[in-house]
């Protein structure tokens, strides 16, 4: 990847990746860590974001918060990926019904909104990381799977492919190790912009109280108790959101970097 | 021969709708616990639940629920409020001409500045103007709207005191909260104008059109942008629903009365009759543009085969 954006969305991710996985030592302070004498304080040597409104420590919130985000970005990808090949593979290879069947369906998940499918089922739901986790991952699927497919369809008449059918390759194989390798590309890139999406969402389910308990240190919860405040202490609500900001960008700079990567055509 | 495909593909979008208003009653149906605890508390009086899961049909078969819930949409009952016991179709008529204004305004917006922006970025490809064009676009696409919207009121409201904190007083208090619902938007459509643009300015007949002598001006604005614009109206189509989705953010952070709050204020108030509406009829509204959008495509583009 040669694009300096690509570069930076490395950058910006490997940073987040080190901050989700050393947390606990890289943090200054406990994230639940009540300092009620220090409500609404700005920036000091020892707090260097500031104080929220019970006190406890911005930037070490910030930096569990990568957890959350990262970690449910991960889980709802991974999820949706292997779910999405599978039908996808399937769909596109075998025809017919099952891929009409398929197509209705991906229609009709394609009908509502992605975001107000989330906060149409969160609704119903008790706000909890595992329920987040399921809520997106139901409608996740459907975007890799009509990739997948598409893939599928245009690979399948090809010779090595009609070659290991003519062999007698078992159908796990030729999926697995003959189609999905012919497709990695476009399905990495799915997944870098999958994960951009996944945490914005989640995010925005957390804002709306909708998604993790409020106890949780998400960006999507601090964002939410912060505006509250915005009048009187902004910095509640800026850097969390900067933190978000960074890291949809980071995802979507490397989605955009290796998708120009597999295709130069259209840089 | 047109009408009779607009016709032909409206009828097609019905079962997409019975499809959706499925999803969301079996939605209803599928939460762990009884409904009636979660609306009246498990404490309350024998009485009461038993009224209330009478009228809310719990205590028919499901099947028969279903059944009565269809007939319900089609005819206008939507049920009741549990709230207030007033109809869910009157609350959402008072609601929705709000989050409608919003949704256009943001719209309106984001087409006036996306495509300008994508067509000199396009012209002028790999330059440094197109080059922070693409960065900001990317930028917009990551930010999101609920850290936009406190940013631009802290900057307006706050520091400069020039547009309203929230509320709908005045076409003043429409600004903001367009532009935080439509920012993403006009990135996103940026990105695509221009995609969309250079992919064109490279065919034949604009190289013909060059070669006999027209102005840049007329093979830019006259030729390639007219075909570059085709997949813009198809994805501004699908975009409206990301668009009446994020209503709700929008909604919550400058306290607009539209569909948004209505739908949060009754998940809080746990009034599933009004969720259950306005999820309808955001899901239908999308649907029903997404179908409008695409008669229009084809309509606009006389290749496309009706």
């Amino acid at each position: 990847m040669k694009s300096l954006t690509s570069k930076i969305g490395i950058v910006i991710i490997a940073v987040l990746i080190i901050a989700a996985l050393f947390a606990p030592w890289i943090a200054p302070h406990s994230p639940g860590e009540y300092h009620l004498d220090k409500s609404f304080a700005g920036s000091s040597l020892e707090y260097p974001l500031g104080n929220d409104a019970d006190g406890r420590d911005i930037l070490s919130r910030i930096i569990y918060g990568t957890r959350v985000s990262l970690g449910i970005g991960l889980v709802v990808v991974s999820i949706s990926l292997v779910i999405g090949c599978i039908v996808g593979m399937a769909a596109g290879y075998s025809g017919g019904y099952l891929d009409k069947i398929f197509s209705f369906i991906s229609d009709v998940f394609l009908a509502f909104p992605g975001f107000l499918f989330a906060v149409a089922v969160a609704a119903f739901l008790e706000p909890s990381v595992i329920n987040v986790m399921i809520i997106l991952s139901i409608k996740g699927w459907v975007s890799f799977a009509r990739l997948v497919r598409g893939q599928t369809l245009a690979i399948k008449e090809r010779e090595f492919i009609v070659a290991g059918r003519a062999t007698g390759l078992k159908l796990p194989r030729l999926f697995f190790k003959h189609l999905f390798p012919n497709m990695v590309g476009p399905i990495v890139v799915n997944a870098s912009f999958g994960m951009a999406g996944v945490i914005m969402i989640e995010s925005s389910l957390s804002f709306l109280g909708l998604g993790v308990p409020v106890t949780t240190p998400s960006w999507g919860v601090m964002l939410d108790q912060g505006t509250k405040y915005l009048l009187i202490a902004p910095h509640l609500s800026i850097y969390p959101g900067i933190a978000i900001a960074l890291v949809v960008l980071g995802f979507n700079f490397l989605g955009d970097g290796l998708r120009d990567m597999l295709a130069p055509k259209n840089r | 021969m047109i009408l009779s495909y607009i016709i032909k593909r409206l009828l097609s979008a019905l079962p997409v709708l019975l499809a959706v208003s499925t999803i969301v009653f079996f939605l209803i149906h599928a939460i762990p616990g009884d409904p009636v605890d979660l609306i009246v508390g498990e404490h309350a009086l024998a009485v009461d639940r038993a009224e209330l899961a009478h009228e809310l049909h719990l205590d028919e078969p499901v099947i028969t629920q279903y059944g009565k819930f269809l007939g319900g949409l089609a005819t206008g009952d939507w049920g009741k409020s549990i709230y207030d016991r007033q109809p869910v179709l009157k609350h959402i008529a008072q609601r929705f001409g709000a989050t409608f204004i919003l949704a256009v305004c943001a719209m309106f917006i984001a087409v006036a500045i996306s495509i300008p922006i994508g067509i000199v970025a396009a012209v002028k490809k790999g330059s440094f103007w197109d080059q922070a064009a693409m960065f900001f676009a990317l930028l917009g696409i990551s930010i999101p709207n609920f850290w936009l919207g406190p940013v631009l009121i802290l900057v307006f409201s706050v520091e400069l005191g020039i547009l309203p904190i929230s509320g709908r007083d005045s076409l003043v208090s429409l600004i903001l909260p367009s532009i935080t619902l439509g920012a993403a938007l006009a990135a996103m459509l940026s990105r695509l104008t221009r995609s969309s643009m250079i992919e064109e300015i490279k065919r034949d007949y604009v190289i013909t059109a060059r070669a006999k002598g027209l102005s840049e001006k007329s093979v830019i604005f006259k030729h390639a942008l007219r075909n570059a614009l085709n997949p813009v109206i198809t994805i501004v189509g699908l975009q409206v629903g990301a668009l009446l989705a994020g209503t709700v953010i929008t909604e919550k952070i400058f306290n607009w009365p539209g569909v948004g709050m209505l739908l949060l204020d009754s998940i809080s108030r746990r009034d599933y009759p009004l969720v259950q509406g306005c999820i309808l009829v955001i899901s239908f509204a999308y649907v029903l543009v997404n179908t409008v959008t695409d008669c229009m495509y084809r309509v606009a583009d006389p290749r496309v085969k009706l």
